[in-house]
């Protein structure tokens, strides 16, 4: 068994796979392979709750990856924000000196998380400018 | 319609995040449906080496004490019982239920067919050029449970 705190750098290491054996797309591809298995909750939640459900998603994901973040909902203005002060994730391939991080690592939230919330009515924006320091920014705007 | 807003810092919540085994899962099955079995362990020896580098080469100095303190910790933080027995060249661990097989169970998904080299693949590569051996004595495929023995190579 990998241990569940062991799964990020098991991550990082199969994009890497991946790349190898049949380039960036393969990649790509697995990203929605796994937004349409894995975010099924996330699916649920907005389908139900609409905006809220990223709150509600969110909430228990992030608290239990221990993230150090902000997250905000704005319903009346149709708004949903994450300010990512450290990402537990790509923090911690930073912090381990003996693993290389995969290079477009961070591109995978932008890839499973657009392949929900765009079809679901909102319109999903991310910046990933600052993810070599572990930050990012995320907006889920309500069209 | 209220203004929501939760900030945390790391230090306020413990990290553990079981639904992980589902992504780890899904990996597996992922490349064995796509790449084959050979596949699997092909990657999972790539993770192993890079990831447990370190451990590689304090078992080198250590011995098995050092892969002994891993493994309890490993399973004391996903909250299962293991019984271990050490010898100077001699290690065994029981485990009764792998907590992530469970985990997966638990969330009604199907476990993997090649989710076991999880375990095997990953100590066969921890200990590759060091002292030791590694042997999966006994495993069942509906719990995860096991019995796994290290030994220096005779």
């Amino acid at each position: 068994m990998i241990s569940c705190t062991d799964f990020i750098p098991a991550y990082s290491e199969f994009f890497k796979f991946l790349e190898k054996k049949g380039g960036k797309q393969t990649v790509i591809k697995f990203w929605e392979y796994l937004s349409d298995r894995y975010l099924k909750d996330l699916k649920k939640l907005v389908k139900k709750h609409g905006l809220k459900g990223c709150w509600l998603y969110w909430s228990k994901t992030l608290n239990e990856e221990a993230a150090d973040f902000k997250m905000e909902l704005d319903e009346k203005n149709g708004i949903f924000k994450i300010t990512m002060f450290h990402c537990p994730s790509k923090g911690k391939l930073l912090k381990l000196k003996h693993i290389e991080p995969y290079k477009d690592y961070c591109k995978h939230c932008d890839v499973l998380y657009r392949r929900i919330l765009e079809p679901s009515g909102f319109c999903y924006k991310i910046d990933l400018s600052n993810c070599e320091k572990a930050r990012c920014k995320i907006n889920v705007i309500k069209r | 319609m209220n203004k929501l807003v939760m900030r945390r810092k790391a230090s306020d919540n413990v990290y553990f995040h079981p639904q992980f085994h589902i992504a780890m899962n899904m990996i597996i099955d992922y490349i064995e449906k796509n790449f084959g079995k050979k596949a699997v362990r092909e990657y999972l020896k790539q993770f192993a080496a890079a990831c447990y580098k370190p451990m590689k080469e304090k078992i080198k100095k250590q011995g098995l004490k050092a892969l002994a303190g891993y493994i309890e910790q490993l399973y004391r933080k996903e909250g299962a019982k293991v019984k271990i027995y050490r010898e100077t060249d001699l290690l065994k661990v029981s485990i009764k239920k792998c907590p992530a097989v469970s985990y997966i169970r638990k969330k009604k998904q199907p476990v993997s067919r090649s989710f076991f080299e999880t375990t095997k693949t990953i100590y066969e590569t921890i200990l590759e050029s060091t002292d030791f051996e590694f042997k999966v004595d006994k495993y069942d495929r509906k719990t995860g449970g096991s019995v796994l023995i290290f030994r220096r190579k005779e």
